[in-house]
């Protein structure tokens, strides 16, 4: 388990000695001074989902307005993949039940006051109405009032982007209610008042969030460029807002800081900020304010807005979109907070609604995974399902995929301890044979090919029927996951990198490169694992679910090493059909 | 292609400026006074060296409808706001101090619908202290930017645009005012020859303004 847990100060002792002075309710535990918090109990701060899908958009809008972005959205298939992200990001095997993990309120349901944080600024590149409505819909199901969902930017009018579309009874729209600005008319969360950042100074914070009246906050940035704060603005920066913002940005950083660590964000029991959403479906390459460049169709979410945003510069706006960015403020996210740089843990989700095809099945781990292997997800083709579930961790004993069997993947989720079976979908469209793999070291199930093996298994199917055959790690744990960016005419197998002795056998020549991530959670595995998936030709869509633990990034090198300029084709990361990571 | 020249007439105010104090007006804040009268008792010019001021600079660099043939004031409440150096950041939060820095005084931003139902614009105007200062705003924007596309009819030198998802973004200045023209609307990957015509459509009827 990861190390952050053995350093948490538990928030307990601060939150008693906070009751004992003021309201229940009011903020009580900012950031400690030494140590940590955890946000949430059952979810690192860390970890981190992130979820990519160019289906979320029907098609690029025709123009960047508010009004045509929405009507080019995808709203069922936004809102299934969130609900995949938060089953990824708890570990939870039904959405409710991951997003009751995520969201906990001291008051019942129906006396309890939730509000959203958009960055209004700028209506071309703001949080998707889908996205809204899908938490929307979370808590008024779960009984809370629509009027107590709240969505507001205390700095900007959100009310003249949302409002039309927003409605307490109409449920064709999105229930909840939008405010104004903090202070002006129609505001709703009670003007400005007077509260403590953590560095300890008074500054003016939207009174209803200060005073502890919001239960939960939920935060979601958009992906946009900025002159500051390592050329960037994301969860934390969107609190400028929350808190009143100024004409000058002087020492911004750590005014940044100093309002996220707050008991207006996070204090309370439990902690009121409960959810970090970052909505990139659009990308400002440079600057808040302008049309979008770029559309990456990606989302980012985590509870601990530091890690979602320094995750978020890692993966898409570097790796996809090509960006540079100021290191050593994008650093400080993590070590202004006592975590490295190496501490993040980035989850890639397959989109939920995705029927690829000729994924064929994973192949059921066998053998003794040691204990800290983390199970793969899968995914599985169209005409293949893919194993469900790989489990890593101990005494993983899958059995082999069976042979045949199409059907809808069942994506799996990852799992940091399980006892899974492997997969047992296998074949293609052809029925080729399935698997009959035994586990990799430390792993159960691994994924077929085509899906992603996570964590756990060593070596990922290559192409081909019959599939190829990877041994895994014979003496060494799992590996990381291998991530398959699969093309239309084949798989390539990853070259998983397994135990110390462990082999991979590569994928054909059709398929593309494969990324191995790297490995941390592997114990020593016992059991030689022999992956075999079969994989056929056909039209493969990219799934993966990559655990991953992020290198120490080498700021001087990066610094040293600013993102070539790509074509303007390139840099929008995905379209015509295109992926890159 | 045409290097834009700028054309040196006075604007009425401004003219009025210079004038008022030679007839021994005394100064003002008002912008919109007469034309100053002579000796005491007059109604006020503009007074004093000073141009315009926010108001004034609203109305007088506003495009109207049809200023750009085929474009019009879009309906949204907020589609025309005016800020000045104090207030831009709340428009723009970090990055007024970008603009502010290098000298702006004044800015609106106006949203206008285009010919048909996609096409979109909007415009940002500003009011620099100085023309220089203008113009390395569009040098800094260019820079942020990327902005490498021509705009028809202006040398590379004078505006240049920045390709987005479905349109562009120009840059340009002319004396002391600055413009950043927004248009989109046109198809993914966009016509950059329909956007970058549009968005000098727009340049041209700005350099048509008084000058700053």
């Amino acid at each position: 388990m990861k190390k952050e847990r053995r350093d948490f100060l538990k928030v307990t002792a601060a939150g008693a000695t906070g009751l004992a002075l003021g309201r229940a309710r009011q903020a009580q535990a900012a950031w400690p001074t030494n140590g940590k918090m955890e946000i949430n109990p059952d979810i690192g701060n860390m970890r981190v989902v992130g979820l990519t899908d160019p289906k979320m958009m029907k098609s690029v809008p025709s123009n960047m307005t508010f009004a045509t972005q929405n009507d080019a959205v995808d709203w069922p298939r936004v809102q299934a993949n969130m609900d995949a992200m938060a089953v990824a990001l708890t570990q939870k095997s039904t959405a409710d039940e991951a997003w009751k993990t995520v969201f906990r309120s001291s008051k019942p349901w129906a006396d309890t006051v939730v509000a959203v944080k958009v960055n209004a600024g700028e209506a071309r590149n703001t949080a998707r109405l889908a996205v809204l409505q899908k938490f929307s819909n979370l808590f008024v199901d779960w009984g809370v009032k629509p009027q107590n969902f709240i969505v507001y930017d205390g700095h900007s009018p959100a009310t003249n982007i949302f409002a039309s579309s927003f409605s307490t009874t109409d449920k064709n729209k999105v229930l909840g209610v939008v405010g104004a600005p903090s202070g002006q008319s129609g505001d709703l969360l009670g003007g400005w008042k007077d509260a403590k950042l953590a560095s300890g100074a008074t500054r003016r914070c939207a009174a209803k969030i200060a005073d502890g009246t919001v239960d939960i906050l939920i935060n979601i940035a958009n992906n946009k460029g900025h002159m500051m704060f390592g050329k960037v603005t994301l969860c934390m920066k969107n609190h400028y807002g929350t808190w009143e913002p100024d004409a000058t940005h002087t020492d911004l950083n750590n005014l940044i800081y100093s309002m996220n660590k707050a008991d207006a964000i996070i204090g309370g029991d439990p902690p009121r900020q409960q959810l970090c959403f970052v909505d990139s479906m659009f990308c400002n390459k440079a600057d808040i304010f302008g049309q979008p460049e770029l559309m990456p169709c990606y989302f980012v979410m985590g509870t601990f807005a530091p890690a979602v945003d320094y995750l978020l510069v890692k993966k898409v706006r570097e790796e996809v979109s090509k960006l540079s960015h100021d290191s050593a403020t994008v650093n400080s996210y993590l070590t202004g907070w006592g975590y490295t740089t190496s501490d993040p843990e980035w989850i890639l989700v397959p989109p939920a609604a995705d029927t690829p095809d000729a994924g064929p099945g994973g192949s059921g781990g066998a053998g003794a995974g040691d204990t800290s292997g983390s199970g793969g997800a899968n995914a599985g083709g169209a005409s293949g399902s893919g194993g469900s579930g790989g489990g890593g961790g101990a005494d993983a004993s899958g059995t082999g995929g069976s042979a045949g069997g199409g059907g809808r993947r069942d994506g799996g989720v990852s799992r940091d301890v399980a006892s899974r079976t492997g997969g047992s979908g296998a074949g293609g469209k052809s029925g080729s044979a399935g698997a009959d793999g035994s586990g990799g070291a430390s792993a159960g199930g691994s994924s077929g090919a085509g899906g992603v093996a996570s964590g756990g298994a060593s070596g990922m199917g290559g192409s081909g029927s019959g599939g190829t055959t990877s041994s895994g790690g014979s003496s060494a744990g799992g590996s990381g996951g291998a991530q398959t960016s699969a093309s239309a005419s084949g798989s390539g197998g990853s070259p998983g990198s397994g135990g110390s002795s462990g082999q991979s056998v590569a994928a054909s020549n059709l398929g593309c490169g494969c990324e191995v991530a790297g490995a941390r959670a592997g114990g020593g595995g016992l059991g030689a694992g022999l992956l075999v998936g079969a994989l056929v030709a056909g039209q493969l869509r990219r799934l993966f679910l990559r655990r991953e633990t992020l290198a120490q990034p080498t700021p001087s090198k990066k610094e040293a090493e600013p993102s070539s300029a790509t074509p303007a084709d390139e840099e929008r990361g995905l379209e015509h059909g295109k992926e890159k990571t | 292609m045409t290097v834009a020249r700028p054309r040196t007439y006075w604007h009425p105010i401004l003219l009025v400026s210079f004038v008022a104090p030679l007839l021994g007006c005394s100064s003002s804040s008002s912008s919109n006074g007469g034309t100053g009268g002579s000796g005491s008792g007059g109604s006020g010019g503009a007074g004093g060296g000073g141009a315009l001021d926010l108001s004034g600079f609203g109305q007088s660099y506003k495009l109207t409808d049809n200023e750009v043939s085929g474009w019009v004031q879009a309906a949204a409440a907020d589609s025309f706001s005016l800020y000045d150096s104090t207030n831009l950041w709340e428009k723009i939060d970090g990055p007024a101090d970008g603009y502010i820095s290098r000298g702006m005084k004044f800015a609106y931003y106006e949203t206008l619908d285009g010919p048909g139902d996609l096409l979109n614009c909007v415009l940002v105007a500003m009011a620099f202290d100085t023309a220089a200062n203008a113009k390395s705003m569009v040098d800094y924007k260019v820079d942020l930017q990327g902005a490498t596309t021509p705009i028809p009819g202006y040398d590379t030198s004078v505006a240049l645009g920045s390709e987005a998802l479905t349109g562009l973004t120009a840059y340009a200045s002319f004396g002391a005012l600055y413009l950043e023209v927004g248009v989109d609307g046109y198809g993914f990957p966009p016509d950059l020859d329909q956007a970058s015509n549009d968005a000098a459509a727009f340049l041209k009827a700005m350099e048509a303004k008084p000058k700053l």
